[in-house]
C-alpha cells in the first residue's frame, strides 16, 4: 500500500470524527464523510484480514506501517492521536462486509460519547451489533521505562545533567554523548504523548541559574516545533540533543559576562560572540563523530545567524540556515525573552516574545518556523497571564488544540472563588463562547506566569520511582 | 500451571532462544539480502508467532550471561562475545518482551540491533538507543537505569524543581489583586499588539516548499563540513582544540569516502584548497587532509568508484592527483601490492593521466622484482620525463622478463633519445619480438648509422621473413627512415617470392607498407609491379600505396 493511501485513510477516519461531533448521522456532509471512509476502506478490504489504523508513541500506523505526519496534516493526525489515547484504544480493525450503518455507529461514539474507555467503546459496538469493526488494546501495559518516563522526570533529568555539566567541568570533559542521549530521549517521549506538559514545565524559568533552565527549555520548545514539522522520532532525537547542548559555548566564557547586570560593553560582547564557534570546538573535542553529534555542532555554531545570514559568528561559505539551527534559533530567542533577567529593566510577557518573534520572521527569523511556532503556542503562549472579559486573572495553562482557535487557550484562574479552575476558552454555550481574554498583563514585572500548578508534586509522583539503579 | 507444561513451556522458550541466537548468528555472518538469514528470521517469526498466540506474550529475563523464563534458565552461551544475554546486559537491558502481532519484520529489526551491537560502541550509541529509534509495536525493554547508566535522578533536583514552583507562583500570586487599584502596584496591562491568528496560516507555497525542505534535509556531513570550513577560515590557530579540530576534518573526509559521496568529498576538499589559496589555511591543508584518512583498502574503494561512470572518475582522477601532490608513496604501494590486477591497470591510468609522479619516487619500484611492478614503474617513468631515472631503466632492458625489456625500450626512447642508442641497436637483437619491434620504432626516432647496420644484420637473420609482420613492417620502417632510397633493394629481395622457401604474404605487406612510405622512383617501381601481382592482398595494398604517394 503506498503512503499516500495511509495517509488518506487515517486523514479520512479523523475527518469523520471531527465532522461527527458537529453533525448528526441524518446529515449530508456526515453521510459523505462516512461513505468515504467506507469507500476507502472497502477498496482495501480484499480477504479475511481487516484493515487496522492503531496509534503507537503518538504516531499513527496505518496496516502496520507507520503514516508520517507533514506539516499540513499535523493536526488532523495530533487529533486522532489523542482520540485514542482518550479512548485508551490501540487499534480499530476493520473487516470486510464493513457497512456505512456501522462506520456511522462508530464516529458517532467516538466523538460524542463523554465516558471513555475501550471497554464502553467495545460494549457500544456490540450493543448495536457492529461486527465489522473491532477494538483493540494496547498490547502491552510497559513499554520501556525510559520511554514512559514522567514529564516532570524527564525535565528533571535534563536540569540535572545541564546543571552536572556547568557544575562540574571535570564531568563535562567526560561528558557521555549515551547519557546525553537518554536523557534526551525521554524528553523526546514525553513530547510525543504529551507535548504541552513539558512546554508548562518550560514556564517555571528560574531554576537557580539561567543556563541550566534555558538548555532544557530551548530543547523542549525545539523539539515540540519539531514535531510540528513532521520530523522522525530519530530526527527528534537528534535536535533534542542539539537543542540541549546549543549554548556549551557560555561554559567557556567568563561567568562576570554571562551575569553581567548591565548592557555589556564593546569588549564583552565582542568575547560574548564567540561563544557559537567556543561551543562547536568544545563539542568536537568531547563527542565522537556520528549523525547526531555533527548537527548538534552546526546547531552550536548556528544559533545566533539570522535567517538573512546576518548575526554572527560571520561566515563566508554557508549561504543559509540549517532547519536545526533556524528551530533552535526561535526557541532560544523566544526562552531567553521570556525568562526573567537581571540586566532587563522590563521583563517581557510571552505575547509579547511572540510578537517580537513574528515581526522579525523573514530578517531574523525563518518566516514558516515562526508561523509554525506561533500556531503551537497560539496567540497567548503558556505562562500568559490574561484579564478574562468577565474580569477575573487567569495564566494560560495548555495552548488551543490542533485545528482549533489560535486565540482561545485553556486556561488556569489565579484569583478569587475560581481560582485554580481550569477553562476552556474555546468552550460555548449555546455557539457563543463563554469567556474571552481582554487584556495581557505582567505580574510583578515577571513575564509570565508558571503554566504548572504544585499539585504536579503532591502526591509524590515526582519521587516515585525515580532512583531507579 | 502445572510443573509439567512449566517444563514444556520452557523448552519452548529455550528453543527460541536457541533460533534467536542463530539468527542473530545468520544476521551477522551473511550479507543482508542473504537467503539463510532470512531463512532463519522466518522460522524464529513462526515460532514465535505460534506462542505469542497461545500465550499472549513472552517476557525473557536479561541476567549477565542467560537469559530467564520465570525462573528457569531458557538460554546461555559460553561465549560472551556472542552471548546475546551479555550483549543486552552490558548496555543495561534488563527484560525483554515480546507481544503478539510481532511479525518476521519486526523481529529482524530487533535481531538485526543485536547483530550489530559491537559497533554501536564506536558512535557512542547502544542498544537503548537504537531500540529507542527503532520504536517496535510488538517489543518492550526494561532498562537498569533509564536515564543515567549508573547514576540517579537525585531527590534534591525534583526538591529544588518543588521549591522553585512555589517560589514562583507565590512570586505571581494574584489571588488578592484587584486588578484596577494594583495595576500600578504588580501588574502592567500589556498593549494589544495586533497578533491575528490568521497571520499564522502557511500559504499553499510555504506549506510546499517547507515540506520539501524536511524532506530533502541536507545530510548532517554537509552541514558539518560546511561549519568546519567556516571554522577553517576564522578560527584561531594553535588552541588547545587543534587536535579535535583535525579529528573532526578528517572524520569528515573519511565519512565521505566510507559513503562514497565523491562528489561531496571533491566539493569538501575543492572548498579546502579554495582557503588554502587565500591563505585562510596551511598550503597542502586539503592533501594532507585526504591522504592522512584514506587507507590503502579506501583508497583502493576509491579507485573502483572510478569505474561507476565518467563524472565519478573525474572526481577520483582529482582525488587521485591531490594525493600524489602531497605523497605518492601511498599510491605507488598501491600500485605495487594490490593483488586485484584491474584494480592496478586503473590506477596505473589515473597516474598516467594525472600529475607526474617525481622520478626519485620510481626508483624503488624500478628496481622491484616483480615484473608488473618493474613495468608499472616504466610506464610511468616514461610520463615523468626525468632523466635521473635513464641509468635504471637502461639496466631493465636486459631484465630477464620481456614484457620489462619492452617496456625499458619504450621509455629509454622517451627520456633519453639518441644518447641511448647503443643500448637501443643492442635491443635490436633481443630474443623477444616484441622488444625488437619497440627497439626498431625507437630507431625509425633516433637512429643513426649504427642502426641501419643493425637492422640489416637482423634482415639478414635465416628467420627473418617468418618473423611477426608487426616487427617485419617495423624493421622496413625504421631501415627506409634511416637509408632511404638504400633500403629499397634489400627491402624487395626480402620480400621477394620464392619457390623453395616461400616468403610469407606478410612480409611483401609490410615491404608494400614500408616502401609506401618512400617518395622515391625505386620504391614507386616496386609499388607498380606489386600492384600487379597475382597475390590479391599485395596488389590491393600496393594500389593503395601509389594513390597516396600519387602521381
Amino acid at each position: 500500500m503506498s503512503q499516500q493511501v495511509e495517509q488518506d485513510l487515517a486523514l479520512s477516519l479523523a475527518a469523520a470524527v471531527r465532522t461527527a461531533a458537529y453533525y448528526d448521522p441524518d446529515n449530508g456532509v456526515m453521510r459523505q464523510s462516512v461513505a468515504l471512509l467506507v469507500r476507502l476502506l472497502s477498496g482495501r478490504l480484499r480477504s479475511e484480514s481487516p484493515m487496522t489504523i492503531a496509534v503507537h508513541s503518538h504516531c499513527v500506523f496505518v496496516q502496520k506501517a507507520r503514516v508520517r505526519s507533514t506539516i499540513a496534516t499535523f493536526p488532523r493526525f495530533a487529533q486522532l492521536v489523542d482520540l485514542y489515547g482518550s479512548w485508551g484504544i490501540q487499534t480499530l480493525s476493520f473487516f470486510q462486509g464493513l457497512t456505512e450503518e456501522e462506520a456511522m455507529h462508530l464516529l458517532m461514539v467516538l466523538a460524542r460519547e463523554k465516558e471513555r474507555s475501550a471497554d464502553i467503546l467495545a460494549a457500544s459496538l456490540r450493543k448495536t451489533e457492529t461486527v465489522h469493526i473491532q477494538v483493540d488494546l494496547p498490547e502491552s501495559a510497559g513499554g520501556a521505562p525510559h520511554a514512559k518516563a514522567a514529564s516532570l522526570e524527564a525535565y528533571a533529568g535534563c536540569l540535572q545533567i545541564a546543571k552536572d555539566m556547568q557544575s562540574q567541568p571535570a564531568a563535562t570533559q567526560e561528558m557521555s554523548l549515551r547519557h546525553l542521549r537518554h536523557v534526551t530521549q525521554a524528553v523526546v517521549d514525553q513530547v510525543l504523548s504529551d507535548p504541552h506538559s513539558l512546554i508548562a514545565l518550560s514556564t517555571i524559568k528560574d531554576f537557580d541559574d539561567y543556563l541550566i533552565s534555558h538548555s532544557t527549555n530551548v530543547a523542549i520548545l525545539s523539539v515540540v516545533l519539531g514535531q510540528r514539522l513532521g520530523l522522525s522520532k530519530t530526527q527528534l532525537g537528534e535536535l533534542c540533543l542539539a537543542a540541549f547542548l546549543h549554548d556549551t559555548g557560555k561554559l567557556e566564557i567568563e561567568a562576570d559576562i554571562l551575569t553581567q547586570p548591565r548592557d555589556l560593553s564593546e569588549q564583552e560582547w565582542h568575547e560574548m560572540e564567540r561563544h557559537p564557534a567556543l561551543g562547536t570546538e568544545v563539542l568536537l573535542s568531547q563527542l565522537r563523530p556520528g549523525v547526531s553529534s555533527m548537527r548538534a555542532a552546526v546547531v552550536a555554531f548556528e544559533h545566533h545567524l539570522r535567517y538573512d545570514m546576518a548575526g554572527y559568528p560571520k561566515t563566508w561559505i554557508k549561504k543559509e540556515i540549517t532547519l536545526f539551527g533556524g528551530i533552535v534559533s526561535i526557541a532560544d530567542v523566544y526562552d531567553a525573552m521570556t525568562t526573567a533577567r537581571v540586566y532587563r529593566t522590563r521583563n517581557f510577557t510571552p505575547y509579547e516574545a511572540l510578537d517580537y518573534l513574528i515581526k522579525n520572521a523573514g530578517t531574523c527569523f525563518d518566516p514558516v518556523l515562526v508561523k509554525l511556532f506561533a500556531q503551537m503556542m497560539g496567540v497567548y503562549p503558556l505562562g500568559t497571564v490574561v484579564e478574562l472579559t468577565n474580569g477575573e486573572l487567569a495564566a494560560v495553562v495548555r495552548p488551543p488544540a490542533p485545528g482549533g482557535p489560535l486565540d482561545r487557550p485553556q486556561v488556569r484562574i489565579l484569583q478569587g472563588e475560581g481560582s485554580d479552575l481550569l477553562i476552556d476558552l474555546d468552550e460555548r454555550v449555546s455557539g457563543v463562547h463563554v469567556c474571552s481574554i481582554k487584556n495581557v498583563v505582567n505580574p510583578s514585572n515577571r513575564g509570565l506566569a508558571p503554566a504548572v500548578s504544585v499539585s504536579l508534586f503532591a502526591d509524590g509522583q515526582a519521587t516515585k520511582d525515580v532512583g531507579c539503579t | 500451571m502445572k510443573q509439567a507444561e512449566v517444563d514444556s513451556t520452557s523448552k519452548r522458550v529455550s528453543a527460541i532462544c536457541a533460533l534467536m541466537h542463530r539468527a542473530y548468528r545468520d544476521l551477522r555472518f551473511y550479507p543482508q539480502e542473504h537467503p539463510v538469514p532470512k531463512e532463519t528470521v522466518h522460522l524464529l517469526a513462526e515460532l514465535l508467532a505460534r506462542f505469542l498466540t497461545e500465550e499472549g506474550s513472552l517476557v525473557l529475563g536479561v541476567e549477565e550471561d542467560q537469559l530467564v523464563f520465570g525462573e528457569e534458565v531458557v538460554y546461555a552461551h559460553a561465549e560472551s562475545r556472542d552471548n546475546l544475554a551479555f550483549i543486552m546486559f552490558r548496555d543495561g537491558l534488563r527484560a525483554v518482551s515480546f507481544h503478539s502481532g510481532l511479525d518476521a519484520d519486526e523481529i529482524e529489526a530487533f535481531v538485526r540491533c543485536l547483530a550489530h551491537a559491537d559497533d554501536l560502541l564506536s558512535n557512542e550509541q547502544d542498544l537503548l538507543t537504537v531500540f529507542w529509534e527503532q520504536d517496535f509495536v510488538h517489543v518492550d525493554y526494561e532498562a537498569a537505569d533509564p536515564f543515567f547508566q549508573g547514576g540517579v535522578l537525585r531527590e534534591e533536583t525534583i526538591d529544588t524543581l518543588r521549591e522553585t514552583v512555589l517560589r514562583r507562583l507565590e512570586e505571581t500570586d494574584l489571588s488578592l489583586v484587584d486588578l484596577k487599584a494594583d495595576a500600578a502596584l504588580q501588574l502592567t496591562l500589556v498593549p494589544h499588539l495586533g497578533t491575528r491568528p490568521q497571520d499564522f496560516v502557511l500559504t499553499s507555497q510555504e506549506l510546499q516548499d517547507s515540506e520539501l525542505r524536511v524532506d530533502g534535509m541536507a545530510s548532517a556531513l554537509d552541514d558539518f563540513a560546511l561549519v568546519l570550513l567556516e571554522l577553517l577560515a576564522n578560527r584561531d590557530k594553535g588552541t588547545e582544540s587543534d587536535n579535535a579540530f583535525s579529528a573532526a576534518m578528517t572524520a569528515v573526509v573519511g565519512s565521505y569516502l566510507g559513503a562514497a559521496d565523491l562528489e561531496g568529498l571533491c566539493l569538501f576538499l575543492e572548498r579546502v584548497q579554495c582557503l588554502e589559496s587565500s591563505r585562510e589555511c596551511a598550503e597542502g591543508t586539503a592533501g594532507q587532509l585526504l591522504t592522512h584518512t584514506v587507507s590503502s583498502d579506501g583508497l583502493a574503494d576509491l579507485i573502483r568508484a572510478g569505474d561507476r561512470g565518467a563524472a565519478d572518475h573525474t572526481r577520483v582522477q582529482e582525488l587521485i592527483d591531490l594525493v600524489g601532490s602531497c605523497d605518492c608513496s601511498v599510491l605507488l604501494d598501491l600500485l605495487a601490492d594490490s593483488e586485484e590486477r584491474n584494480l592496478r591497470k586503473s590506477l596505473l591510468s589515473f597516474l598516467q593521466t594525472g600529475e607526474h609522479v617525481p622520478g626519485r619516487e620510481l626508483l624503488p619500484l624500478l628496481g622491484d622484482p616483480r615484473w608488473f611492478v618493474a613495468r608499472n614503474a616504466l610506464q610511468l617513468a616514461r610520463v615523468s620525463h626525468d632523466r635521473l631515472l635513464i641509468p635504471s631503466v637502461e639496466r631493465l632492458t636486459a631484465h630477464e622478463d620481456p614484457r620489462v625489456r619492452r617496456e625499458a625500450v619504450r621509455t629509454l626512447d622517451a627520456l633519453a633519445g639518441a644518447e641511448a642508442l647503443p643500448t637501443l641497436t643492442r635491443s635490436l637483437a633481443d630474443s623477444d619480438s616484441a622488444v625488437r619491434t619497440a627497439a626498431a620504432r625507437s630507431s625509425l626516432r633516433q637512429g643513426g648509422s649504427g642502426q641501419e647496420t643493425a637492422l640489416v644484420e637482423q634482415m639478414k637473420n635465416r628467420d627473418f621473413a617468418n618473423r611477426p609482420g608487426e616487427e617485419v613492417e617495423a624493421m622496413f620502417l625504421a631501415l627506409i627512415s634511416l637509408a632511404k632510397e638504400r633500403a629499397v633493394p634489400t627491402i624487395s629481395k626480402l620480400s621477394r617470392r620464392r619457390f623453395l622457401h616461400p616468403t610469407p604474404v606478410a612480409v611483401r605487406l609490410a615491404a608494400v607498407s614500408a616502401l609506401g612510405t618512400l617518395p622515391s622512383p625505386a620504391a614507386r617501381r616496386f609499388l607498380d609491379e606489386a600492384a600487379r601481382s597475382g597475390e590479391e592482398s599485395v596488389r590491393l595494398a600496393a594500389k593503395k600505396a601509389l594513390v597516396r604517394q600519387g602521381p
